[in-house]
């Protein structure tokens, strides 16, 4: 064990600290102390610093060995009396018992850890803020010329000179209260993935995150290339966090273009949320028709809806929507009879009974194709009027 | 953002006076006002419901104007504004057709279209609005919409359907009293 006291150790912590040297002096500092491997990792435990006796690297095979059972961990949370939940813990791999004055020594040093890991940390919120407000006035247009864009991208590390698409990546969270939290949350989560991929850029804004991803191939390969990135980010978030992702994906732009992008993505999400969705990835070029009905009023929807479908609502609601039901499968199963019963759990013979009476109370006749049109448009429109009112 | 602006309107207070349209037309040199009355008539459970207040650009959360503008004259500040740069409008009318508030207006003089700026060189005076600061009984306010409690407003009244697509920054006040809904005719009576 080291020589150095505590009080040394606090104030020689307190000067590396003063002089800018950081985590990593504190934890070697320690490491020395208290003679044994130390590892401080943040809130959603991804490993900040390792500091070892000699101040030098883990050996490969050395760390976390799994068949290795003498490995003990002590493990001290940090900064957690700041009253915000901890900013992250302070483990020692180490296999003796941590003796009452040890545990003291920790507790002088964790408050110096907290101290720094807020001042790193808001530092980087300062940073970040900056590159926030750089994307929001990239992503509305509010950059004159391309290239001052161009300029201001390198200063974050972009290069703007390449088209890109935008994605915009929102949590599904019940209660608002939380959704900051868990933004932030995901946000270090998503950082963390994407600066293993090559042109992928990212930044936070008030309730969503968005990605920038650079066209690297064509068309067709670039979309796959995301989808298979952005299941990749779905699936690890709710891994993590077992929060449910809404994604929505703009066309490829040039740099000077990007907010049509960023507004594509916007609505490919909006589509999804008005029919309820809680999870998807959705293209904006595959969002169909539906985006033309957002563009439409409340009070017009509703109008339509109720036009074309008075009846059987009128009807359904003694029967807790059975034939708006009956029509939503049949239009989801391709009009095929077989699988819509099946989907229902109902007989094909009651399937065709409804039908029938759905033509009669209509009075349509569903072979038709502008009657059927109508009537599919007028169930979106129910959908989002139905959506809306929930959330509301 | 720290701030995200947008027009609060008390409908229980509007006189219909105009006094916001004649302002937005004296200070805008522009051949129409940007802000201007509108009247509204709806049945409702056997009335008719008729209602005048007065709006123009609303600011909206995802404006169309921006994706609509081939020119790529409009633009989006951080507070929220919705701003153009005529300079490089011309004139084509795309952004007229894809707002659905009528927000964007004609010159024919100049063959050019220009919006409702909310002011802004006044806002960074800390100064309101022309419509707002004429109004006589503060039926009008812009307000940064992060600061009010949402249950007190609607973002719909009679006459104005809030789009989805654009999300608009408009607040209606609720009405506490009926005083301003002329009850026109009554169904039985017809």
């Amino acid at each position: 064990m080291s020589n150095l006291n505590l009080l040394e150790l606090y104030q020689k912590s307190m000067e590396g600290m003063l002089d800018g040297k950081g985590l990593p002096y504190i934890c070697l500092l320690l490491s020395k102390k208290m003679n044994c491997p130390v590892i401080i990792v943040d809130d959603i435990l991804r490993v900040i610093v390792y500091q070892d006796v000699t101040g030098e690297g883990p050996a490969l095979g050395e760390f976390f060995d799994p068949l290795n059972q003498e490995v003990k961990l002590f493990r001290k949370p940090i900064g957690s009396g700041a009253g915000n939940g901890a900013l992250g813990e302070l483990i020692l791999l180490t296999e003796q018992e941590i003796l009452e004055l040890e545990q003291t020594t920790l507790e002088a040093i964790s408050q110096v850890i907290a101290i720094q890991m807020a001042f790193e940390k808001e530092l980087l919120s300062i940073e970040r803020q900056y590159r926030d407000e750089f994307v929001y006035d990239v992503l509305h247009n509010n950059i004159s010329t391309r290239q001052t864009m161009i300029r201001r991208g390198k200063f974050w590390g972009w290069d703007l000179h390449a088209p890109y698409s935008v994605i915009i990546i929102k949590p599904s969270v019940e209660k608002k209260i939380h959704i900051g939290v868990t933004l932030e949350k995901i946000y270090s989560l998503i950082s963390s993935f994407v600066a293993k991929v090559e042109g992928v850029d990212l930044s936070l804004s008030e309730n969503e995150i968005v990605l920038l991803f650079r066209q690297m191939a064509e068309d067709r390969e670039h979309k796959q290339f995301v989808l298979d990135k952005l299941k990749d980010i779905n699936t690890l978030i709710k891994e993590k966090l077992a929060v449910s992702l809404n994604i929505g994906v703009g066309s490829i732009q040039n740099s000077m273009e990007l907010y049509r992008s960023y507004h594509e993505a916007k609505q490919a999400i909006l589509v999804r949320e008005c029919l309820g969705d809680t999870e998807c990835i959705s293209f904006y070029e595959d969002s169909g028709i539906m985006r033309l009905l957002l563009s439409v009023g409340e009070y017009q929807l509703k109008t339509f809806a109720y036009e074309h479908l008075g009846p059987l609502l009128n009807l359904d609601k003694a029967n807790s929507e059975e034939l708006i039901t009956t029509l939503n499968v049949y239009f989801d199963n391709d009009e095929e009879l077989g699988q819509a019963s099946k989907a229902l759990f109902i007989h094909l013979n009651t399937l065709k009974y409804r039908l029938n009476k759905i033509q009669e109370l209509l009075g349509i006749n569903l072979k038709n194709l502008e009657n059927k049109l109508n009537l599919f448009f007028a169930l979106k429109c129910y959908k989002i009027q139905m959506q809306k009112n929930t959330t509301e | 953002m720290e701030q995200r602006l947008g027009f609060v309107v008390d409908l229980a207070k509007c006189l219909g006076c105009r006094s916001c349209e004649w302002a937005c037309y004296n200070n805008h040199s522009w051949e129409t006002p940007f802000r201007y009355l509108r009247e509204f008539y709806q049945q409702d459970k056997g009335k008719l419901i008729y209602l005048k207040y007065s709006y123009g650009c609303n600011h909206c959360e995802e404006p169309e104007c921006i994706k609509a503008c081939p020119e790529k004259s409009y633009y989006k500040k951080q507070n929220g504004i919705v701003l153009h740069d005529i300079t490089k409008c011309s004139g084509c009318g795309d952004c007229i057709r894809a707002c659905p508030f009528g927000a964007p207006q004609y010159n024919s003089s100049l063959g050019i279209v220009d919006k409702c700026d909310l002011c802004v060189s006044r806002l960074e005076q800390d100064l309101d609005p022309y419509c707002v600061e004429i109004c006589p009984v503060n039926a009008i306010k812009v307000v940064d919409f992060k600061k009010i409690r949402e249950e007190n407003f609607s973002k719909e009244c009679v006459g104005f359907t809030s789009i989805e697509l654009t999300r608009p920054a408009i607040r209606f006040k609720k009405m506490d009293s009926q005083r301003q809904i002329l009850i026109i005719k009554d169904k039985e009576a017809r």
